[in-house]
């Protein structure tokens, strides 16, 4: 196995565990700021010494540094679906249990319901 | 159940609980048979644009409303917490409401509950012969069962049937976080954590032209079985 192997499925497993378990908002939200200044670094360096990345990519075992850009892409784009999977399903699980207050207090009668009230005159 | 005399018991210490999607052609004649054993009908209406709550509401059943469509897990909750909210309702069964359970099923389910030796009854629509499927529909319901009893570790002959029944106590432990259809898994997973003694009852499952076209895709078990395995 090539270094650039082995060194991209670090990442992606990495990139998995955080995505799957880190899920207290702290620190996920700390682990995202954290990758965008890192990644936000790694931009600006790429543009004032653009054979920097060719060279990284060069050590671990990849030809070009375009090649390994897309690689890290790829990788980022797998975390964000997730987590963005996982976000969609809090959201869906909050606003379900929002909804069966409402509809169980409408039920007991604890909150009026307008379309009914006037159904029922 | 139009034979049965004005007398029949009317299973008060019992909730049927049914959730309701688009069900407007059929949920009235449901309410109806479950008129004539069943006195404390909650029905889920969860979201229907048809009317089908109105339906069921001037048909006699008590309609809890979801203001947005949230799948039939989240209406089984929804209508298992109305129940509890009644102090007198010992037994609760869940019930389709397409028309396909059968309201005989369900009082057996309850009077087996009553005898007081187990806590959970599943209906069970491979335990006799009564209930038709198509080939393929078979295989998917028999890869359920297989994944259901893999993963919960109970040995149960059928997965994802609407048809149950369980105790109060037991509805008190059930609190299913998969809206859609993974909640059948849920269910039993749920059972089997919480290890009540259960049976299963053979039910039959009357496949219409209306609960056909109106059910789920095959399909859907792909989105159940990722739901299952993601969340």
């Amino acid at each position: 196995m090539r270094l650039a192997q082995f060194v991209l499925l670090v990442i992606i497993f990495v990139a998995l565990w955080f995505a799957l378990h880190h899920r207290s908002r702290t620190e996920a939200r700390a682990f995202r700021r954290i990758a965008f200044f890192l990644l936000l670094g790694i931009v600006i360096a790429s543009v004032l010494f653009p054979g920097m990345l060719t060279r990284i990519a060069h050590v671990v075992g990849i030809g070009r540094g375009a090649d390994l850009v897309i690689y890290l892409t790829a990788i980022g784009l797998l975390y964000v679906s997730i987590s963005v999977y996982l976000k969609f399903g809090d959201m869906d699980r909050r606003i379900t249990l929002l909804a069966r207050q409402i509809a169980l207090m409408e039920d007991s009668g604890a909150i009026s319901h307008p379309d009914r009230t006037s159904e029922s005159k | 159940m139009s034979e049965k005399p004005a007398s029949a018991p009317l299973n008060l210490d019992a909730a049927i609980v049914v959730p309701v999607y688009r069900e407007a052609t059929v949920i009235g004649s449901v309410i109806n048979e479950l008129k004539a054993s069943f006195a404390n009908i909650f029905v889920v209406d969860d979201g229907s644009p048809d009317g089908s709550g109105d339906i069921a509401r001037q048909h006699g059943a008590r309609v809890i409303v979801h203001p947005l469509n949230f799948g039939q897990g989240a209406a089984l909750q929804t209508g298992i917490e109305a129940a509890l909210a009644d102090p007198t309702i010992k037994y609760i069964v869940t019930f389709d409401g397409d028309g396909q359970h059968s309201v005989a099923d369900s009082v057996a389910m309850v009077d087996r509950l009553r005898a007081g030796d187990v806590d959970v009854v599943f209906g069970s629509r491979f335990l006799d012969e009564r209930t038709e499927l198509t080939a393929a529909k078979r295989l998917v319901l028999r890869a359920a069962v297989g994944y259901t009893n893999m993963t919960t570790g109970l040995k149960l002959t059928d997965a994802h049937n609407g048809l149950r029944a369980f105790t109060r106590e037991v509805a008190q432990h059930i609190d299913l976080k998969h809206d859609g259809m993974a909640h059948a898994t849920e269910i039993v997973q749920q059972i089997s954590d919480g290890n009540y003694r259960f049976v299963e009852l053979p039910v039959h499952i009357l496949y219409t032209d209306y609960s056909r076209a109106k059910g789920q895709s095959l399909w859907n078990s792909i989105n159940i079985l990722f739901d299952l395995i993601v969340r």
